[in-house]
């Protein structure tokens, strides 16, 4: 994938401090990525092939204004970025240039940040415009969890907060569906114990809590944890304290059993098949399936190729990739 | 909540707990140790009665909130520890403390306590698992983090009508006023004479709203939340500059001179 050299960021940087209307425009809404970046104000970062997919990745753009359809452009690109980057570290998911990058080089994710935050000047309120609200939308900026605003940052570390390999995405749907739920939990100091996270994410989906219920829930939290040491404090003593704080957990066992099916890992298989399921024409790859065969394969321009069998995104399984054609219910690859 | 301000901020002041903590940072990891360990001596003794009783335990965290990584390991008093912590999981700075906590319900009697100035204080249920005090406490940030030059932090606008600065973001911005400086040609010519004049004095502004804030029990203040506050404050403490004024911490940090004459043309370069 290409990732801006540090001058070049700075450079966008200071346009967007000094000059946003000029940042919007110029940069913000241009077509193309090659109309305010020429070839050597970026650099190659491609550890594997799997990195080069962010390139090529196409990102759902939310057509209305509704809430709605932005939560659901957030749970789709969410999917996408984090199958193609689950494997990073969280010390390069806290590399500025690797999120900006891929806002301003991968031209349907500018344009979804575009229209996911209101950045045109049509069709916003001037607050959600000024220099400081459009930085940190782009830009990862600032030296706390404040950098999460970042609008590509936030969809991979919500998913790195709350996606599970037993559950998938149904927390991080949660999360998306919940503002004040991931402002409260990503924004603050008690989200680096993961099994409070997790806690939190279980709870407020099982009773279905409001946004004033969740403020209340946070204020209540933070009371008690700021005289714990919460990085000793697991599944059982965090829901203890909810129930201390007044919180009736009616069906507390199937909630125990949901946090614990966080912690398994169920056995991936390491057969020297794959096999690819039929679904409406399309022969399904998973996005884990497609790691394996991308490394033994090579890139094209929509997806990759493996022993000349040609795979493209998949238009019924977000994320996933499939090859089309007919090899009756299910295509064997070997690996 | 009534005995836990009272006991971390007594036991904050003492330094004297542990005396050869080593930390050694390699290309992967970061190892903090020490031979002797935290001195049982040290404590004060009603805590060394609970300790005793396994009542309380004795702990060394690691939590770094970009990355949301923490790390507990459980420690020993008088006994060498070692903790490794992988850089990867890091972002560019980690809080390391030693804590002392409660392991279960325990009850505290502070008649022993050497802290005269509450008079006598009662004797206190303390929930399992609380924090009672932390007793060795420091941000460490990463080579590459220590390494990186203040030019970094400051941005010059050689354009401007007027000379000020603002605070309010990221990096320093200091407005230098065009007029005044090609109207006079030794001022024009000279990257010094501009860093003395114009960067200088704002930088020392910087340095003293870190100061203060240093000196506060909690260390928020406004500007906390800024890249150039933390890189300051990142100086201070891994060179250890004067922090009784701002002034001489700003010399001390911009020597030697030629460590001056690189910022100047690292500013330079990135202003044009």
């Amino acid at each position: 994938m290409k990732v801006l050299t540090k001058r070049k960021y700075d450079e966008l940087l200071e346009i967007c401090e000094l000059n946003v209307d000029k940042f919007v425009k110029e940069i913000l809404c241009a077509e193309k990525a090659s109309h305010f970046i020429l070839p050597d104000e970026f650099v190659d970062y491609t550890p594997n092939n799997v990195f080069k997919l962010i390139e090529i990745a196409e990102f759902k753009i939310p057509v209305e204004t509704s809430q709605s359809v932005k939560e659901e452009a957030d749970r789709y690109n969410a999917r996408i970025l984090y199958k193609i980057l689950h494997e990073i570290s969280p010390f390069l998911a806290n590399d500025p240039m690797l999120w900006t990058s891929i806002i301003l080089l991968n031209d349907s994710f500018r344009e979804y940040t575009v229209q996911r935050w209101g950045l045109k000047k049509e069709d916003t309120i001037e607050e959600n415009r000024s220099s400081q609200a459009v930085m940190r939308r782009i830009f990862y900026e600032g030296s706390g969890t404040n950098t999460k605003r970042n609008s590509a940052a936030r969809l991979w570390w919500t998913c790195e907060l709350a996606y599970s390999k037993t559950d998938g995405f149904k927390f991080v749907d949660h999360l998306f569906s919940n503002n004040d739920l991931t402002i409260g939990l990503i924004e603050r100091n008690w989200a680096t114990n993961r099994e409070y996270i997790r806690t939190i994410l279980v709870v407020t989906f099982y009773l279905k809590m409001d946004t004033q219920s969740t403020r209340d829930m946070f204020k209540k939290m933070s009371a008690t944890l700021s005289v714990k040491v919460v990085e000793l404090l697991g599944y059982i003593d965090f829901l203890r304290i909810l129930e201390e704080i007044g919180y009736i957990l009616d069906n507390k066992d199937e909630i125990i059993e949901e946090l614990h099916r966080f912690d398994e890992d169920p056995t991936i298989s390491r057969s020297n098949k794959i096999e690819l399921l039929n679904w409406d024409g399309e022969y399904i790859c998973t996005f884990e399936q497609s790691i394996e065969l991308i490394k033994r394969g090579e890139l094209t321009s929509r997806g990759f190729r493996f022993n000349n069998i040609e795979f493209v995104p998949s238009k019924i399984a977000t994320g996933d990739y499939c090859c089309l054609g007919d090899f009756g219910d299910k295509l064997i690859v070997d690996l | 909540m009534f005995p836990y301000p009272l006991i971390s901020i007594d036991y904050n002041e003492d330094t004297s707990y542990i005396d050869d903590l080593e930390l050694i940072e390699t290309d992967e990891e970061i190892c903090l140790l020490s031979k002797s360990g935290i001195k049982r001596d040290q404590l004060p003794s009603e805590l060394k009665v609970l300790y005793a009783k396994g009542d309380i335990g004795l702990g060394i965290r690691a939590v770094s909130p970009m990355s949301y990584f923490e790390i507990f390991s459980n420690i020993n008093l008088d006994s060498e520890f070692e903790f490794r912590l992988s850089k990867e999981n890091l972002s560019t700075s980690v809080h390391i403390d030693v804590v002392l906590y409660t392991k279960k319900n325990t009850n505290i009697q502070f008649r022993n306590i050497d802290v005269n100035i509450f008079g006598d204080l009662p004797d206190v249920d303390v929930p399992e698992k609380s924090f009672l005090g932390s007793i060795v406490d420091y941000k460490y940030w990463l080579y590459q983090e220590r390494q990186r030059s203040i030019a970094s932090v400051i941005k010059l606008n050689m354009e401007a009508n007027y000379y000020g600065y603002e605070l309010d973001s990221d990096k320093i911005h200091v407005f230098i006023p065009k007029n005044e400086v090609e109207k006079h040609e030794e001022i024009k010519e000279n990257g010094d004479v501009i860093f003395g004049l114009y960067v200088f004095p704002v930088l020392v502004q910087a340095m003293a709203k870190v100061i203060d804030a240093r000196r506060k029990i909690n260390g928020d203040n406004e500007y906390n939340q800024y890249k150039w506050f933390d890189y300051l404050d990142m100086k201070i403490a891994t060179l250890g500059l004067t922090e009784s004024d701002p002034i001489t911490a700003c010399r001390e940090l911009l020597e030697p001179n030629n460590v001056q004459n690189s910022i100047i043309a690292q500013l330079y370069e990135s202003s044009h």
